[in-house]
């Protein structure tokens, strides 16, 4: 994304505004979806966020920092609505080493579930790691979650998705 | 067995990626936004500023040449022309900014 881009965003054009939405909406929105598991709550959550975005955009000098931010605010919303709903959040367990489990490995996952193997957290890491290209650094100021638990969240969602890739590889020679 | 390959993991989730429902979605959002939304009117302007620079450039160009390649000295006739012919692009663009600033605003 360039910083022109952003420029006339700053500036209130239009296009520009709707551009950056278009870029951002779909990872923005699979990752509220996969937290709270309510179409109209995700879509509810991710324009409050592109909102809160927006408005603020003025002090953003680049488009890392823009995303980051707006998926700083999804995450931490999605946690709230959880809370407020009572609804468990996915255990991640602090100073974790990065050890892989062997049941991690070993773990099935059916071809036609396909990414729903992935748990929230697991999706999140993953997504932004590979398709917003954010660092480790960068998602733990998004997550909170530390360096560690990254790689093992990483590494848990690497090791479901070859799972997946193998047997989908299978099927298809098959 | 193939081997999974970043491109992979990379293509798998972007297929999986979820599209919102919601009619209008970025609609509502550009609706909420306070940024002073615009849809951009070119400013108003009496020449064309590029032309006006490459005209400068021309000119300036033609001058150096002409000393360069012609040993001759120049009148003061011809000087003052060069030097008018110079700074007429420079005055169009000062009359284009005034003119800009009219319709400043609007």
């Amino acid at each position: 994304m360039s910083r022109e881009l952003l420029q006339r965003a700053r500036t209130g054009d239009a296009l520009a505004l709707n551009e950056l939405i278009e870029r951002h909406k779909e990872m923005a929105y699979s990752i509220a979806f996969k937290y709270l598991k309510n179409k109209e709550d995700a879509e509810d959550v991710v324009q409050d966020a592109f909102v809160n975005v927006l408005n603020s955009i003025k002090k953003f000098r680049n488009q890392s920092k823009f995303s980051t931010w707006l998926y700083k605010i999804i995450y931490h919303e999605c946690l709230k609505q959880l809370k407020s709903k009572n609804k468990a959040i996915e255990y991640v367990p602090q100073f974790a080493q990065w050890e892989p489990a062997a049941e991690d490995l070993k773990e099935e996952v059916g071809v036609e579930e396909g990414l729903n193997q992935l748990n929230a957290n697991e999706f999140t890491v993953i997504s932004l790691f590979y398709l917003e290209e954010k660092s480790i650094k960068e998602i733990n100021q998004i997550t909170s979650f530390s360096p560690a638990n990254i790689k093992v969240l990483l590494h848990r969602a690497r090791a479901k998705m070859k799972e997946f890739y193998n047997k989908k590889y299978a099927e298809d020679e098959g | 067995m193939q081997k999974m390959r970043d491109e992979d993991i990379k293509q798998i989730l972007k297929e999986n990626l979820l599209q919102p429902d919601k009619e209008k979605f970025n609609e509502q959002i550009l609706s909420r936004v306070e940024v002073e939304v615009t849809s951009k009117k070119p400013r108003p302007t009496l020449f064309s500023e590029k032309s006006m620079v490459q005209w400068f450039l021309f000119v300036a160009a033609l001058v150096l040449g002409f000393e360069v390649f012609y040993d001759e000295t120049l009148d003061s006739q011809a000087v003052v022309v060069i030097a008018l012919m110079c700074t007429v692009p420079l005055f169009l663009l000062l009359f284009n900014r005034i003119f800009a600033l009219k319709f400043k605003g609007q």
